[in-house]
């Protein structure tokens, strides 16, 4: 298992973000099935207040792994506040509508990789742990 | 007006009404008139002729009462041998009658009635006086038999203008009023006015066919501006469609895209925590297979609504996993509907195709020939590799490639030439309303054509249809055919 240094389970190394609370808890059982610790939130701005609370506590997570479209703001909108914030935050973004604009805006804003929906839970492992490596 | 003068008049309209008069034809009235003067003319030299022959017989009549005076006169001939001569009569007389006689040599001739008289002087003294009447002259066979063949002639001749007069005359004449009607209503259908002759009609057919060109090329030129606009009508009709579909589409992939995923992915870690060679893994397996199909069905929706063909990659692969997969996907509907499933030849074969696409295709395929069918019937699936002959090339193919074809044949309903036609086309279905898309074979048709493939059809009315997945083969299938003989399906008809 992959631990922040002082093992705090709110601010875990993971940090996934979907509006559906079955798909969170799936991404982060299959995260978690290869060591990285997960923690799931339901909206943008649940990931981003997550992540910098975890960031000024000096336990920011390694990687993000978010849905685009969500009630209010998007992953994307999330990503772009997070990396300005965290230059060396690794974000994955999943999307049922990973159209060639929203890859392009992906890579403008740093975002690492653009899965697509519905991603397989083996994919989401060998992408996290290749970013983690 | 009287009732009696109604009810005549209502006779008359009956009676035209049922008998019309039927007026002569041109031909018709030439012959008659023709006939009419021959027959004067006919007339005129018959009578003539007649009077010939009279003064013919006169003369001949003559000639016999001289002889006959003459011979009796001279004692040559008695009268007693000629008493039963008919029409001839020898008399002995003192007297001559008073008028003025012709004379003939010694003999005087005169005419009376219907005879020639003549006198001869007798050896002693008086008279032979010999009759002899008209009748006993004999008429000229010649006269009868000229008249005859006069009338053999004007009839030959009659029956020949009549039936040429039809041939150059009516016929054409008739053929040209047919033409001019069949232009007026816009159906002369490629027929032609008689124009091959140098006349005045011929003349005439060649400026009708001028006339007829002009209006082919103006019907044809309506024809394809109405062709065109169906089409565009058409096109805008399944635009229209497909915009719809597209937005219903893209919500349902919204909204099914993310429990999709969940049941996907807890199916992939119920799996990875599960034995391998376990049931529960094998069951978590198959969850997330059908899952995924489910997600490529929307997918390929979505894509085909947008018109954007996903473009599938494409291997060398085999076909058998494929039909084994199909066959268990449908294995319960067939059951249900009581239709036999049976796959030839086919657990060897390779070709280039991306398996998943395929299956869906081929799923596509044998629910279609699974519905098509009634209980007790039965559905084939056979797998050949054809070289491609002349006689079938499908689209994208040429004469001598190879191609591994999978056919799905069914004894169904079948389908007329214009369903076939049809059946490709988004939106169309066979099937009873509420029991299909219409996107079916549209689809079908675009995942195989991402293979470079493509898809045919056969089909007769109450005997049932044939689906031709047209795919190309693996190249190394000849390598494998000469490495391992089971490989390829045994040698049949054209198989290569």
């Amino acid at each position: 298992m992959v631990h922040t240094p002082d093992h705090d389970p709110s601010c875990p190394i993971a940090v996934v973000a979907d509006d559906s609370q079955a798909l969170v808890d799936t991404m982060t059982a299959a995260l978690e099935a290869v060591g990285v610790e997960a923690l799931g939130v339901s909206s943008a701005d649940a990931l981003e207040s997550r992540v910098l609370e975890c960031a000024r506590r000096g336990m920011a997570p390694a990687i993000v792994i978010t849905d685009i479209y969500m009630n209010g703001r998007t992953g994307l909108d999330a990503s772009a506040r997070l990396l300005r914030e965290l230059p060396d935050l690794l974000i994955i973004v999943v999307s049922a509508f990973a159209s060639e604009q929203v890859r392009a805006r992906a890579e403008r804003i740093g975002v690492r990789r653009v899965l697509s929906k519905p991603v397989g839970m083996r994919e989401l492992q060998r992408a996290g742990l290749a970013e983690l490596a | 007006m009287n009732d009696d003068t109604a009810s005549s008049e209502r006779r008359s309209d009956v009676y035209h009404a049922v008998r019309p008069r039927k007026p002569l034809s041109l031909v018709s009235r030439a012959t008659v008139a023709a006939a009419l003067v021959s027959l004067l003319m006919l007339t005129v030299q018959g009578g003539l002729y007649l009077q010939l022959q009279r003064a013919q017989r006169w003369h001949h009549a003559t000639e016999t009462a001289v002889a006959v005076a003459r011979a009796v006169a001279g004692g040559g001939l008695m009268p007693d041998e000629l008493a039963l001569t008919e029409g001839i009569r020898v008399t002995m007389t003192d007297e001559l009658p008073g008028e003025e006689l012709r004379s003939s040599d010694d003999v005087l001739v005169d005419q009376d009635g219907d005879a020639a008289i003549a006198w001869a002087p007798a050896v002693g003294e008086g008279w032979v006086r010999a009759t002899v009447r008209l009748s006993a002259a004999p008429r000229s066979p010649l006269l009868m038999a000229h008249v005859l063949l006069s009338l053999c002639i004007l009839l030959i001749v009659l029956l020949l203008s009549r039936r040429f007069g039809r041939r150059y005359l009516s016929a054409r004449i008739e053929h040209l009023a047919r033409y001019t009607d069949a232009l007026a209503a816009g159906t002369n259908g490629g027929r032609r006015p008689l124009d091959d002759i140098d006349d005045e009609l011929g003349r005439f057919g060649a400026r009708l066919n001028r006339l007829a060109e002009r209006l082919d090329m103006a019907q044809k030129q309506v024809e394809l501006e109405r062709r065109s606009r169906d089409q565009a009508q058409q096109d805008l009709r399944v635009a229209d469609r497909l915009a719809s579909v597209g937005k219903v589409a893209s919500t349902i992939a919204h909204d099914l895209g993310t429990p999709l995923n969940v049941i996907s992915g807890q199916a992939e870690l119920l799996e990875m925590r599960a034995d391998p060679d376990s049931p529960a893994a094998k069951a978590a397996r198959r969850i997330h297979e059908q899952a995924l199909r489910m997600r490529d069905i929307i997918q390929n929706v979505l894509h085909f609504v947008r018109q954007r063909p996903r473009g599938y990659g494409t291997t060398a692969s085999p076909i058998g996993p494929v039909l084994d997969n199909v066959i268990e996907l449908l294995a319960v509907e067939a059951s249900d509907a009581g239709v036999r499933l049976r796959i030839d030849e086919c657990a060897t074969a390779h070709g280039l195709f991306e398996p998943s696409g395929l299956l869906q295709a081929l799923t596509n395929l044998v629910q279609n020939a699974v519905q098509a069918s009634a209980a007790g019937g039965e559905v084939r699936i056979d797998c050949q590799v054809l070289v491609l002959g002349d006689d079938e090339i499908p689209s994208g193919f040429s004469p001598g490639e190879r191609s591994l074809v999978i056919s799905i044949s069914d004894d169904g309903a079948g389908m007329s030439p214009e369903q076939q036609a049809e059946i490709f086309k988004p939106f169309y279905t066979t099937k009873a309303e509420g029991y299909g898309t219409g996107l079916g074979l549209a689809i079908t048709t675009e995942i195989i054509s991402s293979f470079d493939g493509a898809l045919t059809v056969a089909s007769t009315p109450d005997e049932g249809s044939t689906f031709r997945v047209w795919l190309r083969p693996d190249p190394q299938d000849d390598v494998h055919a000469a490495t391992n003989d089971t490989r390829r399906p045994p040698e049949k008809g054209r198989r290569a």
